[in-house]
């Protein structure tokens, strides 16, 4: 308490020396000097706390007014050199859990970044623990560096999270020593999600921070592995509590994670459902009634893709041959838009449910198909009009070369 | 009966004239004869425009918000309307080829030397106005590609020196290619155009009528073959191989409607205008963007106007021609205006 009372003061007072007119002593002494001493003040001044006013005594202490080194440095100006981890979160806890103090620079600001810190295992590990091992505020968002999280230059802009994470998480040793295996990142990077956010840049695609949560990072548990999907994949999970897996928590299973795993999570395919590969067969014998459910969604999503396909090349084949085919491209879109329902509807576990979704897409596929068969009927059509008429004009023609030859001999 | 007709009509009026074209007229025959069809294939395919134009006129609605709806409409629920439509765009592409080859023609057999000079003049500016019918019908449908490539092409005359930023607005009709830009292509396309051509044709007609067909220059002559029916079946020959490829064309190869217009929408790669325009767009697209103080459009401009220029004067210009005498240098200049506008349009095209 007495140590908080100390940090929110010096901050105060460190505020009113401002950085705003001249430059203060920091910057013009650790500009002028080289190596890593001079990398913090050339760091800051890209960072938001340098628009934002704030400057390196805020954090370091001293005082900046000064020229004379020892006196910057002076331990009764409240000079702390380089802060350790307790130091760190404290701190950085001084200003941004202070809610009057960060809505002046922006009103929506969140202030429960420090509460939700210590409540996670990074913040237990260091605060309860003392174990500077463990992440601290600058460890993901930089010392010096800062910069708003969707800056695409921050460390926790949503492309770089898994590589800032990875940069402890990433390291097996270390984290075998949190009984942790390490791979997490590397199976992450072969996961669906990591190819919509690298190769499709897709920013809203979960990274580290999306499932497990950013300041308050604790692995879900086993209760709420569906919970934390379900945020993005809500169909799925309303689907899933319908469902006769919705005992599954209690069972001690782990939701969505027993059957399309956890970092390294593959796009879905039917053969997930298939007889001899099925993901069923994991809990399930052939011949159980869970087995023939497995058999008949199979089935109907099987048929409705090769019947989608089979559709969509008819209409690929129209559309080449120079038929506008937009209605049908959007009917067609709406087909698959259903095809796509019908998969997130294997979740509830009912075959009806299923087939009772596949058959919008169905209904929906009869309509194109009507619309491309006469199209390509229309085509036909057309060419053999043209062959009759187009050979009656060349009949002609070729008469008219031997009238214009027999007139002229 | 006809020959009663025919005394009526001539009870009151003169149709000498239309006897001697019937009957007296003739036609140098010579290894080059066939040259001459192209200009009768290019007033074939024009009469198709007209027809196809005016029945397109029926269906087709010139605003923002109806055009594309309409051209839509035409080729999917109009009887007949894809083939109309198709027709239309095929026809007026290979009227400008058929314009283009017969240009290239009479330029190689110097058919625009004395006394032939204003024949070539109102041919030159019988192309021109093609392009505009082009240019102008591009936009009509008011789809993608057309809108984005529109707003390039108006672009450039932006550039002309003084009075450019004037000339843009008026083509556009405001600041932007808008609805007002479609109203105002579409009455230059069906009104003005129609017009000026029609005038400008006449005249072109009149002339080759009055003055015949002309002789290459140190060509043997292998007689004389009457115009009509002799050349004229020639030409409908001509006339019927154009109508068999627009069919063949029209059915195989239907003319894409593309997608609407997305103003708000960035421009699709690859945005290219059409064959015709592709050798200005990359004399354009090569200028640097300034050349000794001067705007790289600007001197593309001029580069292209210069070269038009020459094109109009080459009557002038080959004084040998107009003598009578070989003019080897302007058939060598021909060979590589040809061979640099096929290249230079082959290579637009492919990047």
């Amino acid at each position: 308490m007495k140590m908080k009372i100390i940090l929110t003061l010096f901050a105060i007072v460190s505020f009113g020396l401002g950085v705003h007119g001249e430059p203060t002593s920091c910057e013009t002494c650790h500009t002028r000097l080289k190596g890593q001493l001079s990398q913090p003040v050339a760091q800051w001044k890209t960072s938001i706390h340098h628009q934002m006013g704030v400057n390196c005594a805020n954090c370091h202490g001293g005082n900046p007014a000064v020229k004379n080194m020892k006196a910057a440095h002076s331990r009764k100006k409240g000079w702390i050199g380089k802060p350790g981890p307790i130091q760190i979160v404290k701190l950085c806890g001084t200003c941004h859990a202070d809610e009057p103090f960060m809505k002046k620079y922006n009103p929506n600001a969140r202030t429960d970044q420090l509460k939700n810190y210590l409540t996670s295992n990074h913040g237990i590990n260091i605060m309860k623990k003392k174990d500077g091992r463990a992440a601290t505020c600058v460890s993901c968002h930089g010392a010096h560096d800062i910069l708003k999280a969707l800056s695409p230059r921050s460390h926790v802009y949503p492309a770089k999270v898994v590589d800032t994470c990875g940069k402890c998480h990433g390291n097996k040793k270390l984290m075998m020593e949190f009984g942790i295996s390490g791979n997490e990142v590397a199976d992450y990077k072969t996961s669906v999600h990591a190819n919509a956010l690298y190769k499709k840049h897709d920013l809203s695609a979960p990274t580290c921070n999306d499932c497990h949560g950013n300041h308050g990072a604790v692995p879900p548990g086993a209760s709420s592995v569906e919970k934390v999907c379900g945020t993005c994949h809500v169909m799925n999970q309303k689907l899933f509590d319908e469902s006769s897996h919705k005992t599954w928590d209690e069972m001690g299973f782990k939701g969505c994670m027993e059957c399309h795993g956890n970092h390294a999570i593959q796009p879905p395919t039917d053969t997930m459902l298939s007889t001899d590969k099925g993901i069923c067969l994991n809990c399930h014998e052939p011949g159980e009634p869970a087995f023939k459910t497995m058999k008949a969604m199979h089935k109907a999503l099987t048929g409705l893709k090769a019947r989608l396909g089979k559709t969509r090349e008819m209409v690929d084949r129209a559309a080449e041959k120079g038929m506008l085919m937009d209605d049908a491209m959007l009917t067609l879109q709406d087909a698959k838009t259903s095809y796509i329902q019908s998969r997130t509807a294997v979740h509830r576990f009912n075959t009806g449910y299923v087939e009772h979704v596949a058959k919008t897409a169905l209904l929906d596929l009869d309509k194109v198909n009507r619309m491309a068969k006469n199209s390509l009927e229309e085509v036909a059509k057309r060419r053999s009009l043209f062959y009759g008429f187009g050979g009656l004009l060349l009949i002609l023609l070729i008469l008219l070369g031997l009238k214009i030859r027999s007139m002229e001999k | 009966m006809l020959k009663k007709i025919t005394a009526w009509v001539e009870d009151r009026m003169d149709l000498s004239t239309v006897r001697h074209l019937m009957l007296e007229k003739t036609v140098p025959k010579h290894r080059y004869t066939f040259f001459h069809l192209f200009g009768g294939a290019a007033l074939f395919l024009f009469v198709i425009q007209i027809v196809t134009g005016i029945l397109l006129l029926l269906y087709y609605k010139p605003t923002a918000g109806e055009a594309y709806k309409s051209v839509k409409f035409i080729i999917t629920q109009v009887p007949f309307g894809w083939l109309i439509r198709s027709i239309h765009s095929w026809s007026a592409n290979l009227m400008i080829l058929a314009i283009f080859l017969h240009m290239f023609a009479k330029y190689f057999l110097k058919a625009y030397r004395k006394p032939r000079e204003l024949t070539w003049i109102s041919g030159f500016i019988l192309l021109v106005l093609a392009m505009g019918f082009g240019f102008t019908g591009y936009l009509l449908p008011w789809n993608e590609l057309a809108y984005f490539a529109t707003r390039v092409g108006t672009e450039s005359v932006g550039a002309t020196p003084l009075i450019g930023h004037w000339l843009l607005q008026v083509f556009r009709g405001g600041e932007d290619v808008t609805g007002a830009t479609l109203n105002r292509f579409f009455a230059i396309h069906v009104t003005v155009l129609p017009l000026v051509i029609i005038g400008i044709l006449s005249i072109h007609l009149l002339l080759v009528q009055a003055q015949g067909m002309s002789k290459p220059i140190d060509v043997e002559e292998k007689g004389k073959i009457p115009f009509f029916p002799n050349f004229m079946l020639r030409d409908l020959m001509m006339w019927l191989g154009a109508l068999i490829i627009l069919l063949g064309l029209a059915t195989f190869l239907p003319w894409e409607l593309g997608r609407p217009v997305d103003t708000f929408a960035s421009a699709p790669a690859g945005i290219k205008p059409e064959w015709y325009f592709l050798s200005m767009y990359q004399i354009l697209k090569w200028m640097p963007a300034a050349l000794a103080g001067i705007p790289g459009e600007l001197i593309g401009i001029a580069l292209i106007n210069i070269g038009g220029a020459l094109v109009l004067l080459v009557p002038f210009l080959d004084r040998k021609a107009s003598r009578e005498e070989r003019s080897p240098w302007f058939t060598i200049f021909g060979i590589l205006a040809l061979v640099f506008l096929v290249a230079i349009t082959v290579y637009a095209k492919l990047y």
